[in-house]
């Protein structure tokens, strides 16, 4: 039973790139796929009546960096991802509705799946390109089979495992053309799957999902994607201009189906990365949104009479994790130690000015089963074992300790070297490692090196289990557990850590197939506990949250962040 | 001299040869790849798919021939991480915005400071001699992200009279020139006031006073031309800056310049832009260097650069 | 007025003290030394200088505080009684962290700046004294150094050379940095060769060795003085780079550059923890230029009394 591994190639991105800046939040608010359940933080953060629309309908924003390619094949970052969902329609599109998700049509009108769940068919309206052609069935073919076919090198291929053969077309066993999909007619669309995928509705909302031309795929060649000329749209909006590293602009685009819904004319997209400057195009009313990572700026931007704030809670963990291969921390009670000694909501406050959402379980607060949300049924894990250790009267270095005896490595803490690895090289990250270096020492009176380095270097580093342990983020894409805990599957291991565990691979595989909710909750709880309070091989530490600020005027942008809707429903109203 | 030019730029062809194969190797032996920069936890086969794409996955040694062949066409290929983005077009179009801004903040800068230079030591150990050291001071340990922060605070957020970032028109390049300038303000005030207090000094600095010559004579006759050495050092130094860009200057501003791809390209492990951003760089400066080096022999006659022995 | 033999005075001649010289021997560095000390302006830059040092020793001990404890109850404080210099986000107090960070970025600073001085010199000095192909190569070869981007360079450092120590750290700021040194004493020693004093000790049979030592050498100590005033700050800014990929200075010992990193994000809001980090830097700089000048007067023998 093997699929879906789950992907996190955009959000993650995003989140190492925006720690990397140091300012967390720079994302815009609005990237889609980002934030989760949304916490009306202040009075009439949202308030959902507004008058009239204004006449002239426009919106100043920004995105942090330069989208690399508009390429749905090859994209790779959160930016392109941004900018994607505006431009173009998929399938579907998940949509929120007074703070609830609805998955509302996109080019698929209707669609429905066979009882078990393996064969997919989509009904496509009348949705046309830029150019006037006629979306069909065989450019979503076209394009599935693009991104599948090794030769192209789709950085997000694996978003497509849950269709039938795409593991082996991947793997360059199987022609292209067995990939399950095809198209009935010029506007009815099988998908088949290799096995029932819960979640899958769910992923067709990814840009992977959406439509290629073929004959502006091979007319382009190299440069599709690439610039305004070489790109065509189905979307909402089509790029109009682009200045590189520096200015993007979308207009509406007249031929989009639903168009009637879209108010926006123009979206003005500065590319802009640093905090000083995106405060103060927001102040100076260059940019009619902004989104902060540090508290003074959300208590200088509350004060502003213009402004509403919005904080969402986003669905990327930042967490701890271990290297189970090391000869230290191969050791359980040792990574609970390190995993206890940490006081989550002081980390907070210290290294994140208390914006983010202290978290004690591996599955982040935004995601549900069903219609029931995972961590108010799953409870805090890792709170329990802090409550289970003092009830014992112990504190988290008599945990090391009791590691260190069973490990033979004598009872003083400060004679181990241990080396926490950090992902990146700016002074947020700095702050970060002096905190958990003083945190470690005065909890367990160890020395711990804390050593940095860029992204790429620190990943490789832990890849190839060159580490003790480390820290990043991780981010869901899709709202159903299953999306973050297969990682920890001993096939994937994509944190690296080096566990495998039987039965939590029983259990996640039983979950993926389960289609009754309870049950499936069920499985993943089960399979937390393995993973947090026995086995204790991430330490997960906080939420990340989008602080965002609009201009009172700014009406219709999303506030759940599973919502794929972009700009489409956004508009102004008493613009001056 | 035309010999000399022309045995300049054989080796000139030999140094950027070896940047090129240096570059290329010591790239390739820092750990990571260009995925690793862009997403994390790819399985293997859509690495593997990934790398051969951009043929990656041959022996190093082969790729490093396919570079140099694709080199000697003037071709730079494209951006591993850009999908479709030819990496010389990207320097076509980004240098001159980058030289633009730079130049112009150049040009102020080298005026102004020699200017402050010359007057510095014309009055030393007067006021705009310290005026010099202050704003050499300043320059140097106010971080230009600093400054650029508090202009953007004080014209843009504050009084509103400058736009905070962007590109398109003389009102968004003012603050990165004023940031820009003040380091060549103050490296060239501090060059050429030294400079000159050592052409002050000379034997036939005197020898021309004691002709009678008119004092503002001398200087413009003698002192200046025999003091602008330094500066010609520095500015061919500058001028290739000046092409390359500020990557935190053009970051902050959202100015479309060239400063971004070389540092950018190095962090994502870009390798073509890395080798095409270094050529670059390397071909203007080894020109830049022959350049400055027969300017030397224009104000100073008496420099041989063709190498005698003393 | 006519001169009239009355108004003078025969003193006559005492024949053993004509060679008693009415002022001691005063070598040349000694003069250099007595001339630099009438210079008021130097002579402040170096007690200024000397405090720094002091404080740099001492001034965490005075503040009471230790750099590197956190206290979560006096994050971000403006300067006051108890916290002279303010607190930073982890509520550790500025004072300490200003002194103890000074150690390393002084140090650093200053000897990093000779290292790459006297490699610099020595460079271009050889270069151009021998003139000819060597020349050639060895200036082509600080183009190519120049060339190869130093980020690539330093990051594989990091990761071949896991030793943290100030060696490395040394070794990583000054491995291509003294290039710059090298075209510009290259420069001025080609101008200088052509200079007619050159020319004069040449005709007058003066060794090659002596001339280049006595002659050119000293001629071109005024630039190599202002490049080294330079060099200090950014030295001490290069190392909080530096650091942050793992060569040099490791957590949770700080620096003024790293500091000043530090401190960037917010400086809106808590302007003084930028401030005194880079008021240190630019005292240190600003001390070093005026002792530079001061030195630079008192070298030049033109200048000698």
């Amino acid at each position: 039973m093997m699929m879906k591994r789950t992907v996190m190639v955009i959000l993650s991105l995003v989140l190492c790139i925006s720690l990397l800046s140091g300012c967390g939040g720079n994302q815009a608010v609005s990237d889609t796929g980002q934030t989760a359940s949304s916490e009306q933080a202040n009075k009439g953060a949202q308030a959902p009546v507004s008058g009239e629309p204004d006449k002239e309908q426009y919106l100043n924003t920004y995105i942090s960096a330069d989208p690399t390619s508009f390429d749905v094949s090859l994209r790779s970052d959160s930016y392109s991802s941004t900018m994607i969902i505006n431009t173009m329609e998929g399938l579907i599109r998940t949509i929120e509705v007074d703070g609830e998700y609805v998955t509302s049509p996109g080019d698929a009108q209707t669609w429905e799946s066979t009882e078990d769940g393996l064969v997919w068919t989509f009904h496509l309206g009348d949705n046309k390109w830029t150019d006037g052609e006629a979306v069909t069935a065989d450019q979503y073919v076209y394009s599935l089979k693009r991104s599948a076919d090794p030769a192209v090198g789709c950085p997000n291929g694996w978003f497509l495992s849950p269709v039938l053969n795409y593991e082996a077309i991947s793997n360059g066993e199987m022609s292209v053309d067995e990939l399950g999909v095809k198209a009935l007619d010029e506007k009815t669309l099988q998908i088949t799957l290799s096995a029932v995928t819960p979640a899958f509705l769910k992923m067709c909302d990814a840009t992977i999902y959406y439509p290629q031309r073929q004959d502006k795929v091979e007319a382009f060649g190299e440069k599709y994607g690439s610039d305004v000329q070489y790109i065509i749209s189905n979307g909402p909006f089509y790029l109009d201009s682009w200045t590189r590293n520096s200015a993007l602009v979308l207009k509406k685009n007249p031929n989009y189906w639903d168009k009637d819904s879209v108010k926006l004319e123009t979206i003005n997209f500065a590319v802009m990365s640093e905090t000083s400057t995106i405060t103060s195009a927001y102040e100076s009313g260059e940019i009619d949104e902004v989104s902060v990572a540090y508290q003074e700026w959300v208590d200088k931007f509350t004060a502003r009479e213009d402004s509403k704030y919005q904080k969402t809670v986003n669905n990327s963990i930042l967490f701890s994790f271990y290297n189970t291969k090391d000869a230290l921390f191969q050791n359980a009670n040792i990574r609970k130690a390190f995993t206890l000694a940490i006081d989550r909501e002081d980390a907070n406050i210290m290294c994140y000015s208390g914006l983010r959402l202290p978290t004690y379980g591996w599955v982040v607060p935004t995601i549900s089963v069903g219609d029931t949300n995972f961590r108010e049924k799953a409870g805090d894990p890792i709170k329990e074992m802090i409550d289970d250790l003092k009830a014992e009267g112990k504190t988290p270095k008599d945990l090391l300790l009791e590691g260190m005896k069973e490990l033979g490595l004598g009872d003083d803490p400060s004679t181990l070297n241990v080396t926490f690895s950090l992902g990146g090289t700016t002074e947020w990250f700095k702050t970060l490692g002096d905190y958990l270096q003083q945190t470690y020492k005065a909890e367990m009176g160890l020395d711990v090196n804390i050593t940095f380095n860029d992204w790429s270097l620190f990943y490789n580093n832990v890849e190839t289990g060159n580490y003790q342990m480390g820290y990043m983020s991780w981010g869901a894409y899709y709202d159903d557990p299953y999306d973050v805990l297969s990682i920890f599957k001993s096939e994937y291991d994509q944190v690296s850590t080096g566990w495998a565990n039987a039965e939590y691979d029983e259990l996640i595989d039983n979950a993926g197939i389960e289609l009754d909710a309870d049950k499936r909750l069920q499985y993943y709880m089960d399979a937390e506990k393995i993973l947090i309070k026995e086995a204790c091989v991430v330490s997960p530490m906080q939420t990340s949250t989008t602080n965002g600020f609009f201009r009172k005027f700014v009406y219709g942008f999303n506030t759940l962040g599973f919502s794929n809707a972009g700009y489409k429903y956004v508009y102004t109203s008493g613009r001056k | 001299m035309s010999k000399y030019i022309l045995k300049r730029v054989l080796y000139m062809f030999l140094t950027l040869f070896i940047v090129t194969t240096l570059t290329f190797f010591l790239m390739r032996s820092i750990p990571g790849d260009p995925l690793a920069s862009m997403a994390q936890a790819l399985p293997d086969q859509i690495r593997a798919n990934f790398l051969a794409k951009y043929g990656l996955d041959k022996p190093l040694f082969e790729q490093y021939l396919l570079y140099l062949k694709g080199l000697i066409h003037l071709d730079l290929g494209d951006s591993v991480v850009y999908a479709g983005r030819s990496v010389s077009e990207t320097i076509r179009t980004t240098s001159p915005v980058s030289g633009f801004v730079g130049g112009i903040a150049l040009f102020i800068g080298v005026g102004i400071g020699s200017l402050l230079g010359i007057v510095a030591a014309l009055n030393k150990n007067k006021w705009p001699d310290f005026l010099v050291i202050f704003i050499a001071v300043l320059g140097v340990s106010v971080p230009a992200f600093v400054l650029a922060a508090l202009l953007q605070m004080i014209f843009a957020a504050r009084l509103g009279l400058l736009p905070s970032s962007g590109w398109g028109g003389a009102k968004y390049c003012i603050l990165p020139i004023v940031v820009l300038c003040l380091g060549p303000i103050a490296s060239y005030a501090r060059y050429v006031k030294s400079s000159m207090l050592d052409t002050l000094d000379q034997d036939y600095i005197m020898t021309a006073r004691a002709k009678g010559m008119s004092e503002s004579r001398v200087i413009r006759k003698h002192v200046l031309r025999n003091s602008m050495l330094p500066a010609v050092t520095l500015f061919g130094g500058s001028v290739v800056g000046v092409f390359t860009g500020s990557f935190v200057i053009e970051k902050m501003f959202s100015i479309p310049g060239i400063g971004f791809y070389y540092i950018n390209s190095i962090n994502n492990n870009d390798y073509t832009m890395i080798l095409g951003t270094t050529i670059f760089y390397a071909t203007l400066f080894v020109v830049m260097q022959l350049i400055v080096d027969c300017v030397y022999v224009v104000i100073d006659p008496r420099i041989r650069i063709t190498g005698e022995k003393i | 007025m006519e001169i009239q033999s009355n108004l003078f005075e025969m003193i006559g001649i005492e024949e053993n003290e004509t060679d008693v010289i009415s002022r001691p021997r005063v070598g040349y560095l000694a003069d250099a030394w007595r001339r630099f000390k009438l210079n008021k302006v130097a002579v402040v830059a170096m007690i200024i200088l000397a405090i720094l040092i002091f404080m740099v020793l001492f001034g965490q001990a005075i503040s009471g505080y230790n750099f590197s404890d956190m206290d979560k109850t006096a994050r971000n404080l403006a300067p006051n009684g108890s916290h002279w210099f303010g607190t930073d986000k982890l509520g550790r107090d500025t004072f300490a962290r200003v002194w103890q960070g000074g150690r390393i970025s002084l140090a650093i600073g200053v000897i990093g700046a000779l290292v790459s001085t006297v490699v610099g010199c020595l460079y271009g000095g050889i270069a151009a004294y021998i003139g000819g192909v060597v020349d050639d190569v060895m200036m082509r070869i600080v183009e190519i150094l120049i060339s190869v981007p130093y980020l690539i360079v330093v990051i594989l450092m990091s990761v071949i050379l896991q030793s943290k120590s100030v060696g490395t750290l040394l070794l990583a700021m000054t491995i291509t940095s003294w290039c710059g040194m090298a075209r510009f004493i290259h420069a001025q020693m080609l101008q200088i060769k052509g200079q007619e004093y050159i020319l004069a000790a040449q005709v007058l049979g003066e060794r090659r060795w002596r001339i280049v030592t006595k002659h050119m050498i000293p001629n071109t100590l005024s630039v190599v003085i202002v490049s080294i005033t330079f060099d200090i700050p950014g030295y001490i800014f290069s190392e909080a780079f530096l650091s942050f990929i793992g060569l040099g200075v490791q957590s949770p010992d700080t620096s003024w550059g790293a500091l000043v990193s530090e401190a960037q994000s917010t400086f809106i809001f808590y302007p003084y923890q930028l401030l005194f980090p880079a008021l240190m830097i630019a005292l240190t700089m600003l001390s070093f230029t005026l002792m530079g000048d001061g030195l630079r007067d008192a070298l030049d023998p033109k200048l000698r009394k």
